[in-house]
């Protein structure tokens, strides 16, 4: 009847009348008021002390510093630009995915083709390959000895402003897709079928129906991509060259001991984007789509076959050459890294290896340590805010705070959370690192949660309790087993996430080193290691997560 | 078998008042239906009695036990929603067995009063099938027998039939009422189908915006609706402006529009009092000829035929008077030999005994009888 239960009780190996026992003492426990009181209160401690204040205190308690930087105009000038390009870089990089993301999400769901869901699944290699293997990869990729320097025999694109942008829009593009494919399979082509029998043109009855009705999911993938490319820092730096964006510009600031400039800059990255996401949500819903004014001549060579054909055409082409080709080339430097004998030096752990290792073994264990952390203190947030229980105004605000972790650039959130846990004396920095992990990651795991409650009707709750089901047995019992598969994607999310996680790894330590810290580190040449090392230290990132993912998707699929 | 009872309830919603000081009294072992059109506090009044919201003011007793502030889960009083709520990732025997082992009951006791009830159900060879693979009627009766399965001696039903279509509603009508009746529970049952309530319910309950108009059998609500608003939302009727020409004990005479006089039985109101004349439609006949009518009998009104529509067992004719006034006329199919055209010239004829009279309302005729 249990079989997650009885698994448990394996596990633990306690005897069953034991755990049976303290289920109902627990059960009990559930049923007073005080005690979801307290639950739902720690939660929201938890976020408040451990997530969202510190970043903001530790912003506030430097304001004094901000003034160093007013006196350096050259270095004013330098921030100023670094802050400036950050933004112009976001906004374009997710103006891009919704023009490149919207026409392929419509051709994986509407066109209903025989290899939709292979492109679907094509869509989704850069989520999973880690940003800084992305970052490795398009430089090879666009360098001297990718395809095209080779062919051209010139360097097609040198590090830079035009590469990062590239960069940015490979591993951004998925989430606006995702997003949208998710929205298109949910809408209901009535609107549109109606639209078109009152003899509006399929391209007319998308423009003025569809896309108006979608909009919510129209303004969270532009924010999400925008949020993704004004955080990313691993990749970023990898490709960067003199380019400088806020997050390479902290990056720099730190390792020059520029304390005032980085300082201004996080403050200004942390402001702006809060801001800008405030703007966008709110007013991004307010924004009228051009739905009133009907082209019909040139709307109708739009919707013409010969259109259609193009359209999908440059949509996958644009898919298949700026995104999926450049993410995976990778695989070709790393694969003549096992041939060239870097395998059995990287296994035997020698030189550099060893640190390698010890840095990889570091980002598991934070990974698994933040993802249960996580999913404990945040599961009851987000039954907080799918089942509204702070009231209409208290959830809408809870409700928008629970974003600002994933708004706020994680090379900020990083430098100012440090600074704050630091004036509490000498934390240790493995605290502080899974501290900013927990920040980073939160948001991911409440979100997929209480999406996936909101999408459990009430009255099943509602049901079961009226059968007899205290709280805690309905939690166990009907809500966990209609939303684990969301539990599992949220919890792989936030692991991945954490994994991949650079910027704010490098803000907070100095010693210890994440696995793409210390890659970054190999590929800027800081290191001294071999192109030979850099391809297979990546590629080995890459098969781990590969791996990890697999087992994890494999446990679910179990569980199933 | 436990008795409801609520006092004095208030319960709001923000500015909205959903259950207006409403007081009731449900005896062990009755079927009652609640009816009310839409926003009327049907489904509130249900949470209200099963635990699932908590009242603003009164009390709430069952088997003369107060019961506010006690969770839903130790009220006894099973929910069962429109949709039926059958946990989809559970069969339907775990579904049944579910209230038991929440009671704290062994494995195999609970999963033996899940097969009893599906027995009982005659569903037990669907044992095993997930909820969304039965058909609505088999859904439903899941949703009885886990019901049931929990010993609950009170059910709490939210419009049980409106997910089924009209035939299989009808048809399930008389076996939900079967059931109940045959295991002895209490049942609220929720609708805004007043055939639905009027075929099924010992009593009936008709509310509106979360009071009580009207509490009675369903024969008493057809025959003396307390209100013009129970008379027009319980079987419907004609709704006549008039003003009360003569009293006498036997009876009034109302003039209508036009100066139009019909005789009636009522007498409670004076002469010059403005009222409304009710004539059920089953109440008047349309004849050709006015020859075969007892006049002192009838009251019989020229007009002509406006359109006439045919329901199957009934014919449904509207005829429009001589004075401007319309009247629907319903009558059984059998008892009749033609349809007229419209515009045919014809009578209409009614009973003065067959009336029913209500002072004018002071929000007006229309708002009196809106139904959301």
């Amino acid at each position: 009847m249990f079989a997650g239960l009885n698994q448990l009780k394996k596990l633990v190996k306690l005897s069953p009348v034991n755990i049976d026992k303290t289920l109902r003492a627990l059960d009990k426990i559930s049923t007073s008021k005080r005690a979801s009181k307290i639950v739902y209160g720690l939660s929201i401690a938890f976020f408040f002390v451990l997530v969202l204040l510190p970043p903001i205190f530790g912003i506030v308690l430097k304001l004094d510093r901000l003034e160093e930087v007013f006196q350096d105009p050259v270095l004013l000038d330098r921030s100023r630009s670094a802050i400036s390009w950050s933004f112009i870089l976001a906004f374009t990089v997710a103006a891009l995915d919704i023009l490149a993301g919207l026409p392929l999400a419509w051709l994986i769901v509407r066109r209903s083709l025989k290899w939709g869901s292979v492109i679907d699944t094509l869509a989704d290699i850069p989520f999973i390959i880690p940003t800084v293997a992305l970052g490795l990869s398009t430089l090879l990729f666009w360098g001297p000895q990718g395809p095209l320097g080779i062919l051209l025999g010139q360097v097609p694109l040198s590090p830079g402003l035009i590469l990062v942008m590239l960069l940015h829009f490979a591993f951004s593009l998925p989430v606006v897709v995702r997003v949208m494919v998710g929205e298109l399979t949910g809408y209901r082509e009535n609107f549109e079928i109606a639209a078109k029998t009152l003899g509006a043109e399929p391209f007319t009855a998308v423009r003025t129906v569809t896309l108006p009705i979608l909009r919510r999911g129209l303004v969270a993938s532009f924010l999400l991509a925008f949020a993704r490319s004004l955080s990313e820092t691993g990749a970023t730096i990898v490709v960067a060259g003199s380019f400088e964006n806020g997050p390479v510009f902290i990056k720099v600031a730190k390792d020059s001991g520029l304390e005032g400039a980085l300082w201004f800059v996080s403050f200004a990255l942390i402001i702006g984007s809060i801001t800008t996401f405030v703007i966008i949500k709110y007013l991004g819903l307010k924004l009228r789509l051009p739905a009133s004014r009907v082209w019909p001549r040139t709307e109708r060579k739009l919707s013409e076959q010969k259109a259609v054909l193009s359209r999908d055409f440059v949509s996958l082409s644009v898919l298949v050459f700026l995104v999926i080709i450049p993410s995976l080339f990778i695989a070709l430097p790393s694969l003549q890294a096992i041939v060239d004998g870097t395998l059995s030096e990287a296994l035997s752990g020698k030189g550099v290896w060893g640190a390698y290792w010890q840095s990889m073994i570091l980002s598991y264990a934070i990974g698994t340590i933040v993802t249960v952390v996580n999913m404990l203190m945040g599961m009851p947030m987000a039954v907080i805010i799918a089942r509204r229980k702070l009231g209409k105004v208290g959830t809408s605000l809870m409700d928008t705070l629970v974003d600002i972790p994933i708004v706020v650039p994680s090379v900020a959130l990083g430098v100012s959370l440090s600074f704050f846990w630091r004036t509490f004396g000498a934390l240790p920095e493995l605290l502080i690192l899974v501290i900013a992990h927990l920040t980073i990651t939160y948001t991911y795991f409440v979100r997929a949660m209480s999406a996936a409650i909101e999408s459990v009707p009430t009255y099943f709750e509602e049901t079961a309790r009226t059968l007899g089901a205290k709280p805690l047995t309905v939690f166990r019992r009907i809500i966990f087993p209609l939303t684990k598969y969301s539990l599992f994607a949220g919890a792989i999310l936030m692991f991945t996430r954490s994994v991949d996680e650079t910027g704010a790894s490098t803000a907070v330590t100095t010693k210890l080193k994440t696995v793409p810290v210390l890659l970054v580190d190999w590929i800027k040449g800081t290191a001294g290691v071999s192109s030979s090392t850099q391809s297979l230290g990546v590629g080995l990132l890459v098969a781990v997560s590969f791996v990890a993912l697999f087992a994890l998707r494999l446990t679910v699929k179990k569980e199933k | 078998m436990p008795s409801v009872k609520l006092v004095d309830i208030v319960k709001r919603f923000g500015t909205i008042t959903a259950i207006n000081r409403l007081s009731m009294e449900i005896p062990a072992g009755e079927y009652v239906c609640v009816l009310g059109p839409t926003g009327s506090g049907k489904t509130t009044l249900l949470k209200l009695i099963a635990g699932l919201t908590v009242p603003d003011e009164g009390e709430i007793y069952i088997d003369d036990k107060s019961v506010v502030g006690v969770p839903a889960e130790d009220r006894g009083a099973v929910y069962v929603p429109q949709q039926y709520a059958l946990f989809p990732h559970l069969t339907v025997l775990q579904n049944v067995a579910f209230g038991p082992l929440s009671h704290g009951v062994s494995d195999e006791e609970a999963l033996d009063t899940a097969r009893a009830m599906l027995e009982m159900m005659k569903l037990d060879h669907r044992a095993d099938s997930k909820p969304d693979e039965l058909s609505g009627g088999m859904q439903q009766r899941v949703a009885l027998a886990r019901g049931l399965a929990t010993k609950a001696r009170l059910l709490v039903l939210d419009e049980p039939l409106g997910a089924l279509d009209a035939r299989l509603r009808v048809e399930l009508r008389d076996k939900l009422r079967q059931l109940a009746k045959s295991s002895g529970v209490t049942v609220v049952h929720v609708t805004h189908d007043q055939a639905e309530a009027t075929s099924i319910g010992d009593q009936i309950i008709v509310l509106r915006d979360g009071r009580i108009r009207q509490y009675a059998t369903p024969f008493h609500v057809y025959m003396r609706p307390q209100s013009l608003f129970v008379a027009h939302f319980v079987g419907g009727a004609n709704f006549l402006q008039a003003i009360v020409a003569k009293r006498h004990p036997e009876g009034s005479i109302l003039e209508l529009h036009g100066g139009l006089l019909v005789k009636v039985q009522d007498s409670t109101y004076l002469p010059g009092e403005e009222v409304v004349l009710v004539i059920r439609e089953d109440n008047v006949k349309i004849v050709e000829s006015d020859d075969q009518i007892d006049s002192n009998l009838y009251n019989v009104v020229e007009g002509h035929i406006q359109s006439s529509r045919f329901l199957g067992g009934f014919v449904s004719e509207q005829m429009h008077l001589v004075n401007g006034d319309s009247l629907t006329s319903k009558t059984p199919t059998t008892a009749r030999e033609k349809t007229f055209p419209a515009g045919k010239q014809v009578f209409a004829c009614f009973k003065a005994s067959d009336t029913m009279v209500y002072s004018y309302p002071p929000i007006g005729l229309s708002r009196e009888l809106r139904v959301m």
